[in-house]
This record gives structure tokens, sequence and C-alpha cells, in this order.
């Protein structure tokens, strides 16, 4: 604060005076940036001195969404450059990895710059990603930018790689749904290929929701018939139905099981797979499974 | 030997050891002790059944490919392990610890005074620190002085925002979050004086400024657009009943398109499907109404999603496919569970998921043992959050809900769009059901807007009053 004269301005009081319920104690530090800044809003001033106050501010708090969204009109009036803006944003989106207030700062920056490409933004979506794989913020931005931009290009060989760093990342399947379900709608799209890339990591990991998920989540998708995957289903469930199984087993696939029986009308069978997630391989849902039971005999 | 027989055994040697539950209060004279020995003589070992479950619980895991190594991985097991520490530790004892009510409310007490400047980091959502403070000692039957409650509601009118909406703070703009706690803690601890003073004109425009011509909604101007904030929209808007067909149009379409292949809903279409952002969609959608809801929504894959989130060593709920148990989450996703109640057909079973290995999660490894609170999980902080959530899915897991059709039937005929979540009754449910002990037993609540039941019909009615409805 001591690059500009703030002499003039009257700081506003952060709390109601004599009111000492629920009140934070706020540093002076705090409360002197944080009453200016209330101050200067108040008289709607846009001035250099104030985006100077707004940097302290974030500094501060940066979940703070009153801060940024007079920084962003601040911006906008002093006709600065927005490029140089994002560089600064860059910054601070390393040391706040949790924030909200940073990408939507950063949408607005993207469309007041009518920037339609994803150069600067893979490197530092990258970065975030690389330090919290699952962070959902910016995987919100992710997509986005990237619907912004219409560029679904890099989508796949990212995710790939998030997914080969770590099967169970689910926010990394999610975004594979997004990019596939995309992709489709504007090239050719192999669904079987898909189909088998998803077989591959299912088989490295036989219990990641994950992946079931997504397998199913296509089917749906693209009205292809689950009873297809009966064969290979049946290749981690092996005779589950019929024989004592020890050992891994798949969970996730047991359920499918269940699902292409039952839309077989091989309620019998289907109703054993109930059972046996019930009784043994996913006691906790024995409620729900049971829940299923009841709907199958009424099926 | 089995499992079960050996969790059989070890209870046998236990109670051959005489172990007992241990007394939870302080001892402070002789007379008291002999008081306090004597209730303990009468106090029961843990139940049959919740034995039973603990010790099943513990020899549970999620199934992740041991062979793998991968961050998921590494981070789940150290969870899992961390919390059978506590799991074990109560099937030692041979008890589940009580809830521990005045702790808690001491820990809530704590927060209607003057907070370390640490607390600047909720300087921008101050009304959720009056909504939870206020709510939680209610629902646990604590008196709140009027004194403190004047207070609190003078502070809240200085954060009434010059855009028309409430913000986090004096000076600060509007903010749905904001508004839609300070709109709760208005209706549970305001006058109708108060009320009278809200301006609902003001916050009508404010929240129409904030709608997006895909239906959704931004927090403040300016801001992001989510499910969270289409359902604070929705709870302000109904609860002041200034809900008209020109807010919602459009709104339960975009909800819909928020749910993901699999089953849960998102923050926005495409995201991914998470505990938090589902509950304010599904709340949010039964604002609406049960037909709206069921338009919208399929339900069969999202009662799945949401069987799913419940871990079978923890007990206790994750936000999202492969990730950790949090304390939250029993609010966030069995918060759900009521919603089941009243959507499946009747005479449909209900139960999707296990209320007592949810309460051995809250009970035994999310109370702070020091301070009170409750947290997301052994070895973070407990802070008001995480114990308003906590103890909403305490109460959730002793409730069974209901709609009162009568009820329903009167609200619909003066306020036809959004009279179903007013029409929400909730019974007791057997505690040999959800294994909990009767002491434990905490207020009712209602599930959509998450405040002590009644208190949002009687906010509710005084507007349909004053608006000549009622």
């Amino acid at each position: 604060m001591d690059q500009f004269d703030y002499s003039d301005i009257t700081p506003l009081p952060l709390v109601e005076p004599n009111n000492p319920v629920t009140t934070i104690l706020y540093s002076d530090e705090y409360k002197n940036i944080f009453g200016h800044l209330a101050a200067l809003l108040a008289a709607k001033e846009y001035s250099e001195r104030a985006y100077a106050l707004t940097n302290a501010a974030i500094e501060q708090n940066a979940a703070h969404y009153t801060v940024w969204q007079y920084r962003f009109k601040i911006v906008v009036a002093l006709g600065k450059d927005l490029e140089k803006e994002l560089d600064w944003l860059e910054e601070i989106a390393l040391d706040n990895v949790k924030n909200y207030q940073i990408w939507n700062y950063r949408q607005l920056l993207i469309k007041k710059l009518e920037l339609k490409s994803m150069k600067r933004e893979l490197p530092l979506l990258e970065t975030m990603l690389d330090e919290d794989s699952k962070n959902y913020h910016v995987w919100g931005y992710r997509k986005w930018v990237v619907s912004y931009c219409g560029d679904y290009s890099n989508e796949l060989a990212f995710v790939n790689k998030l997914i080969k760093a770590d099967v169970y990342n689910n926010s990394a399947w999610s975004h594979r749904y997004f990019a596939v379900v995309n992709l489709s709608q504007i090239s050719d799209f192999d669904f079987d290929s898909e189909v088998q890339y998803v077989k591959e990591n299912i088989n490295l990991a036989p219990n990641n929701y994950s992946s079931w998920n997504y397998l199913i989540g296509i089917h749906e998708y693209f009205k292809k018939d689950l009873t297809d995957l009966e064969d290979f289903v049946n290749t981690h469930t092996e005779d589950m139905l019929d024989t004592e199984v020890e050992g891994v087993i798949s969970k996730p696939g047991l359920e499918l099981l269940v699902k292409i029986l039952t839309l077989k009308g091989e309620k019998e069978k289907a109703a054993k797979g109930l059972d046996l997630l019930a009784s043994k391989y996913d006691t906790i849902r024995v409620n729900y499974w049971n829940y299923q039971k009841s709907l199958l005999s009424k099926a | 030997m089995s499992i079960y027989e050996k969790s059989k055994k070890t209870k046998y040697i236990l109670s051959l050891l005489g172990k007992k539950r241990s007394a939870q209060t302080t001892i402070t004279s002789r007379d008291e002790e002999e008081v306090e020995l004597e209730q303990d003589e009468d106090e029961d070992l843990i139940s049959d059944l919740q034995y039973e479950l603990l010790s099943e619980m513990t020899t549970k895991e999620l199934n992740l490919e041991q062979e793998l190594f991968s961050q998921t991985i590494e981070a789940q097991r150290s969870t899992e392990q961390e919390i059978k520490t506590y799991f074990d530790k109560c099937l030692k004892d041979g008890a589940v610890p009580h809830l521990d009510r005045s702790k808690h409310a001491n820990f809530l007490r704590f927060s209607l005074g003057q907070l370390p400047p640490a607390f600047k980091m909720l300087d921008h959502s101050q009304p959720w620190l009056y909504y939870w403070s206020t709510n939680c000692l209610a629902l646990l039957g604590e008196e709140v002085s009027e004194d403190i409650k004047r207070k609190l509601i003078s502070k809240l009118f200085t954060m009434m925002s010059s855009d028309g909406g409430i913000g986090g703070g004096p000076g600060q703009i509007g903010h749905v979050a904001a508004a839609y706690s300070g709109v709760l803690a208005f209706a549970n601890i305001g006058t109708e004086e108060d009320w009278a003073k809200i301006d609902r004109k003001a916050m009508y425009q404010w929240l129409m400024a904030l709608k997006n011509e895909d239906g959704s909604f931004c927090m403040h101007i300016g801001g992001e657009s989510d499910t969270r904030a289409v359902y604070c929209v929705l709870t302000i808007a109904s609860t002041l009943n200034i809900l008209t067909e020109e807010l919602i149009e459009g709104t339960a379409e975009w909800i819909g398109r928020c749910q993901t292949y699999e089953g849960g809903i998102g923050a926005s279409p495409f995201d991914e499907a998470h505990g938090g952002y589902t509950y304010c969609a599904m709340a949010g959608l039964l604002i609406l109404g049960r037909d709206t809801f069921l338009k919208h929504i399929n339900l069969e894959k999202l009662i799945h999603w949401i069987a799913e989130r419940q871990l079978p060593l923890e007990g206790g709920f994750s936000g999202r496919t492969n990730k950790l148990v949090d304390g939250c989450y029993s609010f966030w996703i069995g918060g759900l569970i009521p919603m089941f109640d009243v959507l499946l057909p009747e005479g449909q079973t209900t139960e999707v998921t296990s209320r007592a290995a949810l309460m051995n999660y809250l009970l035994c490894a999310c109370q702070d043992e020091r301070m009170g609170g409750l947290r997301d999980k052994p070895g973070k902080m407990p802070d008001y959050y995480h114990t308003q959530y906590g103890l909403l899915g305490v109460i959730i897991s002793q409730s069974k809900f209901s709609i009162n059709e009568e009820t329903l039937k009167k609200y619909s005929e003066v306020t036809p769009l959004d009279a179903f979540p007013y029409a929400f009754e909730s019974t007791d449910i057997d505690s040999s059901i959800s294994q909990f002990d009767e002491v434990d037993r905490v207020g009712k609540v209602n599930p959509i807007f998450p405040v002590a039941e009644g208190v949002i019909n009687k906010f509710k009615d005084y507007w349909l009053k004053k608006d000549g409805q009622l």
C-alpha cells in the first residue's frame, strides 16, 4: 500500500461497531487493505491505486469473490493488458490450488480477449493437474475452455497420460467421456477401439469402478447393447455364480453380469449374483442388493 | 476360525475381563463418583449387532488391486489404516463413543465470540458461520441467548448488499451461498419484525439478474454457474415466497443435463458426478416437486451411484468414485436418503445404504476428542462446516421421512410451484436399525432446507400470510 496515496480515503469498517458476537479479529494489515478497498468499491473508483490494492487483497484472501469482481471491472475500465493479467493469474493459480475464483476470473479474461486458442492453457492446466490430478475446479475450467475454443484435439492424449499414471483417476475418466461424446459429433469415432482401450484398463485393475462405469456409460450413450460385453465380463467373474471363488474377484464385473443376465431375462442367475453381492462380496450394500432383488422379482 | 467367530470370541474375552464403557464425564466429587459408577454398571456393553458390524467393517477394505501402485491406492490404503485404528480401539474398549454433545456445543459456542485472525479465510462467508453455529446448537437442543440472536441478526443486516442480495460481509457484493445461509439464519433466529425488513423485491431482481439463458444461475454478478447456485437460488426464492414461473424457466431441464453417466450429478453438464453438487441438484429439483424430479432424473442410476459411495471399511461416504471418505458427505450423500423414502413407490424398500455403518464412522472416527466438533476424517482438524454436516448425517441416520399428503395438499393450493419441501415429516427410526444408543438421538430436520423441523414452515407461512395466500 506504499506505492500510492490513499490518504483521502476513509476505510470502511469490516465489522459492525460495538457488536462483538461472531467477530473475526482481523489483523491491522487486513483491516487496512479491505477497509480501503470497500471504500473505493463503494465510490466506484476504477483506478491504478485500486488495482494495486486488489493485488494486496488477493494475497491476503484469494477466495474473496468481491475483490476479483472489482478487479475485473478495473482491468476493463483502465484498458489493462489482458495478456499480462493472464500471466499474473497463472502465478496466483499455482499458489492457490483449491480456489473457485481464479478459474472464473480466467474465464472472464479469456472471453474478453476472445482468445479461442488452447495454446497457453495447455501447459498451465497440465501443471495444475500434475499438482492435484482430481482438482474439480481445474477440470471444470478445462472443459469450459475446450468447449469455448471448440478444440477437442488434445484431450484424449492428455487423459490417456493421466489414466496411465493412475487408472483410478475418475476425473480423468469423466473428462474422457466429455471428450469422446464431443469428438464423436465432429468426426468419425471408432467405438470398438474405444471399448478395447477400456477393456485393457479393466484387465489391469478389475475392481476399478471408474473404468467399469465408463464402459457402461459409453454403451448407453452410443446405444450399444450391454449384452455384447457378456464374454468379456465372464473373464472377470468366471464361475463366480457356480463355485466358491477365493481371492480377488471383480465386484463391478459381477454387478455388470447381473445387469446383463437381467436384460437377457435370466432372472434366476441374476438373483444368485445379487445374493452373492449381498452376502459375500459387497456386504456393506446388502440393503441395496436386496432392493435390486425386489425390483428383479417385480420385473 | 471365521472373522465372525473370532469377533465373538474377542467379545467374550472382553466381557470376562469386565471391560465396560468408560465414564464420559469428569468426576468432581465423591458422591458423583458413586453415581457415575452406578450408571456405568447399568450400561451394557456395545450391543451385539453394533459390535458385529464394527468388527466386520474393520476386516473390509476397498477392493483396489494390491499389486498396482498409484496415488489413489496409496491415499485409500492409508486412510483405511488410520480409521481402522479408531475402530479397533472402540472394539477393544467395548464401546462406541456417544455423541459428545457438551463438547460439540462448546466448540460451537466458541464461534459466537471473537475469532482469531486466521478466520479471515471466512471473511467472505460470514453468514455461514451464523447459520452453522445457531443451527447446530438448536439441533443439539442448546439455548442461544436472545442477546446473541439480536446481535447476529443486526450483523446480517449490515451484509445486505446494494445489488439486492446478501454478501459474505459488510461492503461485499451479493453471493447466493451467503444469501442462502443468511436466509436460513434469519429463519432460525429472526423474529417477524426482522423478517419484515428483508427487501424481497430487491432480492428477486437480484436473483433474476443472476439467471443465465440456459436456466442455470450465477453465484454472484459475473460469477461461476453451477448446480450449487441453482439450489441456493431456489431455496432463497422458495422460502421467501418469491419463486415464480419466470425465475425457474428452464432450470429443471438444466439440472437434468448435469446428471452424468455414473448416475450422480456434477457442477454443470459433463462435469464429474460429485456428492455436494448431487445434493444441491436433487434438493433443488425436489423444491419444484416430485413429478419435476422424476421427469428429469434417472432415479435408478442415481440410487446406484449413491449406494456406491458408501465405503466398506470406513462406513462413511466418498464424494466421488475412487475418492476418500469425508464426514461432510454424511449429509451431502446421506441427506439424499430421505428423498428415496418419498420418491420410491409405496411398499418398496427404501433402505439402500447402511445407516449403522455411517453412524459408526461418525461416532468413532469423526468426533474430535480434544476440543469437540466433527471433522472430515481422523488426522484433520474439526471445523464448523464438518460439524454441521456430520451432525446432520447423524440426524438423517436416525430418521425416516415421509410426505404428509394433507400438508402437501394445503401448500399446493397456495403455493403450487414449490409446495413439496414443506410437506416433509420425519419419524424416529428404531435405534436398533441404526444401531445407536437412544441417548445419542438428536433433533429432527427438514432434509431440503437443513434447519430444525418446523422452522422453515413457520418462515414460509409468514410470507404466505403477508402475501395474502394463506
